[in-house]
């Protein structure tokens, strides 16, 4: 499951309904989003430009749904922001170690 | 054994390549002096100098220096390279291009922790081959790992601390060409660190010279004439030998005042007072059990190193809440099933019924990681390694792992935040509906804890058999440590250190983890220390026959406590040893102690009892002597090899061994003839 374009939108309100992107151009209701779901949602904000609908509880009557989008939204916003944070401090595991041994022998 | 002497032809020169002359963030503050350079460099008779001051060089000062001084002088910086430091020392041929790269080193590094790698040391320098590098080696901050590696090709000598360090790295095939250095700042009140200094056989000194020169470890002395048998101790001259030294001389003829003088001049001495050994009463008994255990609170550690990490998995193990969760569990799942029809838009959302991921640290890819880089940066096997795996590849191996171990960790972050979305979600929903929510309950954490606790229990209970868990033969004495279940609440509170009450906790001591939850009930104990509430170990000292030391062989054991413990410095100085044991103990263990101690590093022993002075084999006799001349008294210091005909002190003077040993340790020849004598009489 990948993204292909730039700004894919990853969640979104149509037809009085809040939908999830679930790979390729699929898109579900947001009350049938599971953690594996959510996994892929992550991975997609972590490693692509991704958009978002904001959140409005009058395009969402269902409460659940609205429960469910509203809470999703501010997490992988928030989780948007701090990408490169994120990367960065992967990058920095293990960094010295990695960039010695990336130096061709000296002897 | 000492057979390393330079030959007495050899054209020696005696260089100080570590001096400095500017306080910077990495010294202590002193305000530079010219005239005491002048004066350290006569009184010091050196031959040439290096001025190495941390990370930055003054070319103006140097070259006011190098005008005052009639010997050659060197330019060159201390860098911090890699957690250690780098002498680096140039010719004077391109000074302002020299003043120009230690620019760009002070520009580097800011503070006394900053350091640069050796690529960025190369990015400056260039060509390494054209400077003479010394890396500190047996010297803090030492030089190592793979720096020391990349390095190497270019290195001429490692600088050590010490002149034990240096007898050291001589005899040691796989160290660099020690060097001794004063590591000097140079100020008015400053010490003059004479036998800080190396002796170098080459005919100029030329940085070139003095290059090729140490490359060749038998090029390289202490001192002048005797290579490293004997070394300067004071500035007029005086030597001492590397190895077993005695201090002869009478009451009040300057021994003690000798003795301070190379406390004062060698900073890392240990230094045994006269009768400081004895005990002098039963406070002292117990100070000395005390000695005992925190001599060897190390091994305690140790020993119990592997049941404090059993405890520290535990403890924050709580096996009641677990259950209560279990159980909590359990009844959501069955109401749940029967509320079935009971069903809402909330309660039929995915995330309601949704678990969270399981997450564990990658550990075991961790420890890998680690020990790869362990095996990378070994030097003292690396012949070995090098025979059986191949450098490339274990660094391609490391990488790998390195990126696989970043892709785990990011695995986890995104789960934890999964599981964040999860956990809020369920709660929010949970608000809202009627139906029962299952509870979140995680099988594989409670299963692993439980297991956790049953291992800690069995672990715990077997620590309480009572058994002997160390026997340390030290000369003919046993320290024996025994380790044994608490027997009753009052030596628990003496374990503990503090004044809290153990007794409802004692009352569970049988059953370890409830034990261990009673402790953690005790607010002012310490977690970190819980460890050693579960079981007691104590020592005992046995003498050769199997029984508890008496009195005087504690002080017997205590001596030979700190003879051991001398190994940790640069020399040892024992004052009257006799003062404290009787005769049989001396000629049975201690002289044989220092006369092995005396292989690896300087000894003086200052004596005037013959067990000790005749029958240690010293392999240099000091003889203090007070003399009056012109109604003056005159301090003089004689000294000579045992074998020698004549002791002789700096100004010329001599005096026969024979008399200064009959007379310092026989009471004169007279009193020796008698005494012989009188013991063939009592033969007959």
């Amino acid at each position: 499951m990948s993204i292909e374009r730039l700004g894919m939108k990853i969640l979104k309100i149509e037809r009085n309904n809040g939908y999830f992107w679930a790979g390729a151009d699929q898109y579900i209701e947001v009350d049938k989003i599971t953690k594996d779901h959510l996994l892929n949602l992550i991975n997609a904000t972590l490693e692509h430009e991704v958009t978002f609908d904001p959140f409005d509880e009058q395009c969402i009557p269902n409460q659940a749904q609205r429960i469910v989008y509203k809470n999703i939204l501010e997490k992988l916003q928030d989780l948007a922001l701090r990408r490169q944070e994120f990367k960065d401090e992967s990058d920095q595991l293990y960094e010295k170690e990695f960039e010695r041994y990336s130096q061709p022998i000296a002897d | 054994m000492r057979s390393t002497a330079l030959p007495a032809e050899v054209c020696l020169k005696k260089i100080d390549l570590h001096i400095h002359t500017h306080a910077t963030f990495s010294d202590s503050p002193f305000i530079f002096n010219l005239q005491a350079f002048k004066e350290y460099v006569r009184v010091a008779a050196l031959d040439a100098v290096a001025i190495t001051n941390h990370d930055v060089f003054n070319g103006q000062q140097y070259l006011e220096i190098k005008a005052a001084l009639p010997i050659p002088v060197f330019p060159g910086i201390e860098i911090n390279l890699a957690k250690g430091h780098l002498l680096l020392i140039s010719n004077d041929a391109d000074l302002e291009g020299f003043q120009t790269k230690c620019d760009q080193v002070s520009a580097r590094i800011k503070d006394k922790d900053d350091h640069m790698s050796f690529e960025e040391l190369t990015a400056i320098f260039g060509d390494l081959r054209n400077y003479l590098l010394i890396p500190h080696a047996d010297k803090n901050p030492e030089i190592s790992g793979e720096t020391l590696r990349q390095l190497r090709p270019y290195i001429s000598a490692g600088e050590v601390a010490s002149s034990k360090k240096f007898i050291y790295a001589l005899k040691n095939s796989s160290s660099l060409t020690p060097v001794l250095f004063s590591d000097s700042r140079i100020h008015e009140q400053m010490n003059m660190r004479v036998g800080r200094q190396t002796y170098i056989d080459c005919t100029d000194v030329s940085l070139e010279a003095i290059r090729s020169c140490l490359q060749d470890k038998s090029k390289v002395a202490l001192s002048r004439a005797d290579g490293i048998e004997l070394m300067p101790v004071f500035e007029d001259g005086q030597m001492l030998s590397t190895g077993l030294n005695i201090l002869l001389g009478e009451r009040s003829s300057g021994k003690t005042y000798t003795l301070e003088r190379i406390r004062e001049r060698i900073d890392n001495h240990k230094y045994i007072a006269q009768f400081s050994l004895v005990q002098q009463d039963d406070a002292s008994e117990k100070d000395f059990k005390n000695e005992v255990q925190n001599n060897r609170s190390i091994f305690v550690d140790g020993y119990l190193g592997g049941f404090k990490a059993a405890v520290d998995e535990v403890i924050n193990i709580d096996l009641h809440a677990n259950d209560v969760r279990l159980g909590a569990y359990l009844e959501s799942l069955l109401k749940s099933a029967t509320e079935a029809d009971r069903q809402d838009a909330y309660s039929k959302t995915a995330l309601f019924s949704e678990s969270e991921y399981a997450v564990a640290e990658p550990k075991s890819l961790e420890g890998l990681i680690d020990a790869l880089v362990t095996v990378l940066e070994n030097l003292e096997y690396r012949d070995v390694i090098e025979k059986h795996v191949q450098y490339s590849a274990l660094k391609t191996l490391v990488r790998e792992l390195i990126v696989l171990y970043r892709g785990r960790w990011r695995e986890i972050r995104k789960k934890r935040v999964a599981n964040g979305i999860i956990k809020d979600v369920r709660a929010q929903l949970k608000m809202r509906t009627s139906a029962t929510q299952i509870e979140e309950v995680n099988f594989l954490r409670f299963s692993q804890e439980r297991a956790k606790v049953r291992k800690f229990e069995a672990l715990a209970t077997v620590m309480r058999h009572e058994a002997i868990i160390r026997n340390e033969s030290i000369q003919g004495f046993r320290v024996e440590a025994k380790r044994a279940p608490y027997a009753k609440v009052s030596e628990i509170k003496f374990a503990s250190g503090t004044s809290c009450s153990f007794s409802e906790a004692f009352k569970r001591y049988d059953q370890p983890y409830a034990y261990l939850q009673e402790l953690l009930k005790i607010e002012a104990l310490s977690r970190s220390d819980i460890y050693k509430l579960f079981v007691k170990i104590t020592y005992r000292i046995l003498n050769r026959d199997g029984f508890e030391v008496s009195g005087g062989e504690r002080s017997e054991f205590r001596l030979l406590q700190h003879i051991r413990d001398a190994q940790n410095y640069d020399i040892l100085l024992i004052d009257e040893p006799e003062s404290s044991f009787d005769n049989l103990f001396l000629k049975s263990d201690v002289n044989q102690l220092l006369k092995d101690i005396s292989l690896t590093m300087p000894v003086v022993v200052v004596t005037h009892n013959n067990t000790v002075g005749a029958s240690i084999g010293a392999d240099y006799i000091l003889y203090a002597k007070k003399e009056v001349e012109d109604g003056k008294p005159h301090y003089r210091l004689y000294s000579g090899r045992p074998s020698d005909k004549a002791l002789s002190a700096v100004d010329g003077r001599s005096i026969e061994t024979h008399t200064v040993v009959m007379d310092s340790l026989e009471a004169g020849v007279d009193a020796y003839e008698h005494r012989k004598t009188r013991y063939e009489n009592i033969k007959d």
